[in-house]
């Protein structure tokens, strides 16, 4: 009686040991995904070591994305070099943890915000986390140093505050503004025999009649695609929505919608369906970014909707062929429409004065109007200040940039895009259903509910 | 040989694993517990709700989807995956010409990390630049057909099945060790009496490899019910739900929705299924301690 009892005894543990197991994911969801390195600037020695060894020296935690293939990879490592040679950077040190892709880099800041860990400067990925930080409480009220320093605060406009202000204070320095438009293959359209126009297409008719030349010349016209939040295809999406009309507009233009079943919204999943089932690559539907863009690198699709950040990838040789930065041409979204927003700032997570200060004065130094330049150069990031003066040879030596620069005066219509705008779950039900809006098997006023029912779950 | 003190060598022996689970995950689990009767948020400390998020889960057509798919796999792993290694076991115990390499070919997609798994499969099946269009155009298909087996919610819950549910290796390798554990004069004594290879493997081998099938039945099914990695790879739970499971619920419940509250009901759901299946499982072929000895 006795062994049965410890033999069932040691019989259910063992079984519960097995099962429970099971729950790996539910403790620690999120975090499997992530990867990460660790390393210390000029330090050459890590967290404790670094400040023991550097005696005063103030050492700040960054997590930092921007690295390995990043496109902006290059320019954080100028940047933190450079600071560091600053009267204001010469006694800081900074302690890396390097996390390469924005989406594992946006998973661990949550999981950092939930458990109050944050690194002293905290880079920002989207996907709302300045209002989730800055609700948590755990991040730094900016305001104070902005107005103890007008000359700072001057070189962003109201918009681009605003939209890092939660509840009257401000929790993110924006280092850029979010443009986009479309990008198009000069020698496809000349094959298909037409003309791109100078701005933009009147309207939506012309494109699609542009869309059906190609089409009858053997081009695909265009890039979308459905994985990870479906990039290419909310850029589409955005441009229908916010060129039609005003109600159009001001609905592109606001924050966490939830109702999605309105009329110029439906109409645009219809368009995007037709878009899906007409005018695009066979691997759009699942497809991710990248082997979208080898399309359009690869001269086997016609245009290509995202924004300056491409621009040095035309002329790397990895990832385009030789020349095909002079085959590419720029413009609107029809009806002179461009997505234009503020990007999400960046945050300072750290809680003492001292760090606090040190790493406000790295952001200042982030965004001094060399250095918003330097960004544009090396990195296509739009400045976030108005009015900067452009150096003139930008014109020469990236031709292409400075188009961007001077047509993004032309836009009449600006709006957001689903990234910026959308909550974050809708975003992924938006990657989601696509492919069932592709297919046809859901409606374009069902694909508009399923995003509804997914936004409201944020209310619940 | 009888041993003195059974029980506290059991105790003893044991101690580390116990020790283990209490510490890793005896106290999460009383916290996944509590926290799913609470409102729990990024923003918010937990606040007893009582069975709100429970009733919220099942109320959601996704979640309901989540539980059919992860049953279906559990079904199929445990039956057709779990016999595809016994059939494999049983052919290379004969060690035909060829026994070792085969056994090692067919281990390889075990070990090949399920991440690298997912972008291959990704990659092979893509319907502009895979395997699926030159096979169709082969075929004399039409072209503007391609399937695109991972996009498209009607095939891609088998294509993703597909991935994982031939490669039986670890299956093989357990029954191979168990087959190899049985007395050789068994054999000698059936071949005596006459017996066909058919009639060896039907009358004594499967009878034998009960309790071992029975255990890679239990571990195929707590796999499947925990299986991630290859589906956030290659579809994320979508088109749709259609490869929806519970922890890709869970997980966009926790990072998208940021409710760990809602996220640690349906660990608990997860849980009471895992518990549910083993205990089935057991009862179901583990034979009885009694009835194995004949008293």
């Amino acid at each position: 009686m006795k062994k049965k009892t410890v033999s069932r005894f040691f019989s259910a543990v063992l079984t519960g040991v097995m099962v429970l197991s099971l729950t790996a994911c539910g403790n620690s969801a999120g975090s499997g995904t992530e990867t990460g390195s660790e390393s210390v600037a000029a330090g050459e020695s890590t967290g404790q070591e670094a400040e023991d060894s550097s005696g005063d020296k103030i050492v700040l935690d960054v997590i930092n994305y921007h690295v390995g293939t990043d496109y902006a990879a290059e320019y954080y490592t100028y940047l933190f070099e450079a600071f560091q040679q600053t009267e204001e950077g010469k006694n800081v040190e900074f302690h890396f943890e390097e996390i390469p892709t924005t989406d594992a880099f946006n998973q661990k800041i949550k999981l950092l915000i939930s458990s109050g860990d944050l690194p002293d400067i905290v880079f920002n990925g989207g996907n709302n986390i300045t209002e989730l930080a800055a609700r948590s409480g755990k991040v730094a009220d900016l305001t104070p140093y902005f107005e103890e320093d007008p000359e700072w605060k001057a070189l962003f406009d109201e918009t681009s505050l605003e939209f890092n202000t939660v509840d009257g204070k401000i929790y993110g320095v924006p280092v850029s503004k979010e443009i986009s438009y479309i990008y198009y293959n000069k020698e496809l359209f000349a094959q298909a025999g037409i003309e791109a126009p100078e701005v933009s297409y009147a309207t939506w008719e012309e494109f699609f009649e542009a869309c059906d030349k190609l089409k009858a010349a053997g081009i695909i016209p265009v890039g979308m695609d459905t994985a990870d939040s479906g990039w290419l295809t909310n850029l589409w999406m955005s441009a229908l929505i916010g060129t039609d009309g005003e109600a159009g507009n001001t609905w592109m233009n606001s924050m966490y919608p939830t109702d999605f079943n309105t009329p110029e919204v439906e109409a645009a999943a219809e368009t995007i369906q037709r878009m899906f089932q007409e005018y695009t690559t066979a691997d759009a539907v699942g497809g991710k970014y990248d082997p979208m863009a080898t399309h359009f690198f690869n001269g086997e699709v016609a245009m290509f909707p995202n924004g300056p950040w491409m621009i040095p990838d035309f002329s790397e040789t990895e990832k385009a062929p030789e020349g095909f930065y002079d085959k590419v041409g720029i413009m609107l979204m029809p009806g002179k429409g461009m997505e234009m927003v503020p990007t999400p700032g960046d945050m300072v997570g750290a809680s003492e004065e001292e760090k606090i200060r040190a790493a406000v004065a790295f952001l200042k130094f982030e965004t001094k109007p060399e250095n918003q330049i330097k960004a544009l150069e090396m990195t296509g990031l739009q400045p976030v200040s108005n009015d900067l003066e452009i150096p003139s040879e930008l014109t020469q030596s990236d031709p292409l940039m400075a188009q961007v620069l001077e047509i993004q005066n032309q836009a009449e219509v600006t709006y957001g895009q689903n990234q910026a705008y959308w909550y974050q779950n809708t975003i992924d039900t938006f990657s989601t259903e696509l492919p069932e809006l592709a297919y046809g098997n859901i409606t374009p006023g069902e694909f508009c509910e399923k995003l509804s029912e997914s936004a409201k779950k944020n209310q619940e | 040989m009888k041993i003195k003190n059974k029980g506290l060598w059991i105790t003893l022996f044991t101690m580390p694993c116990m020790l283990l689970f209490a510490l890793v995950y005896a106290a999460p689990i009383v916290t996944v517990f509590y926290t799913s009767l609470c409102n729990y948020t990024t923003f918010s400390s937990p606040e007893f709700t009582g069975l709100k998020n429970f009733m919220t889960i099942f109320a959601d057509e996704s979640f309901r989807i989540s539980i059919k798919n992860t049953l279906v796999w559990v079904l199929l792993q445990s039956t057709f995956h779990v016999t595809l290694g016994l059939a494999m076991a049983l052919v290379l115990r004969r060690k035909p010409k060829g026994w070792q390499v085969v056994r090692t070919a067919y281990m390889i997609p075990n070990i090949i990390p399920t991440a690298a798994t997912g972008v291959m499969f990704t990659l092979l099946l893509n319907p502009s630049f895979g395997v699926i269009k030159p096979l169709w155009e082969k075929l004399g298909l039409d072209m503007s057909r391609v399937p695109n087996l991972f996009g498209n919610s009607r095939y891609a819950f088998w294509t993703v099945t597909l991935t994982w549910i031939l490669y039986s290796g670890f299956n093989t390798i357990i029954f191979l060790a168990e087959m190899g554990a049985i007395d050789k004069e068994i054999y000698e004594a059936a071949r005596v009496d006459g017996a066909k290879p058919w009639q060896v493997d039907r009358y004594i081998t499967l009878p034998l490899m009960k309790n071992i099938f029975g255990t890679c039945v239990t571990l195929a099914s707590v796999a499947m019910v925990s299986q991630f990695d290859i589906i956030y790879m290659t579809t994320k739970g979508g088109p749709g739900s259609s490869t929806l499971n519970l922890p890709i619920y869970l997980y966009k419940a926790a990072t998208l929705e940021n409710n760990y509250g809602k996220a640690n009901a349906v660990g608990v759901v997860q849980i009471v299924i895992g518990i549910t299946l083993v205990l089935l499982i057991q009862r179901l072929f583990m034979t009885r301690a009694g009835e194995e000895d004949g008293r």
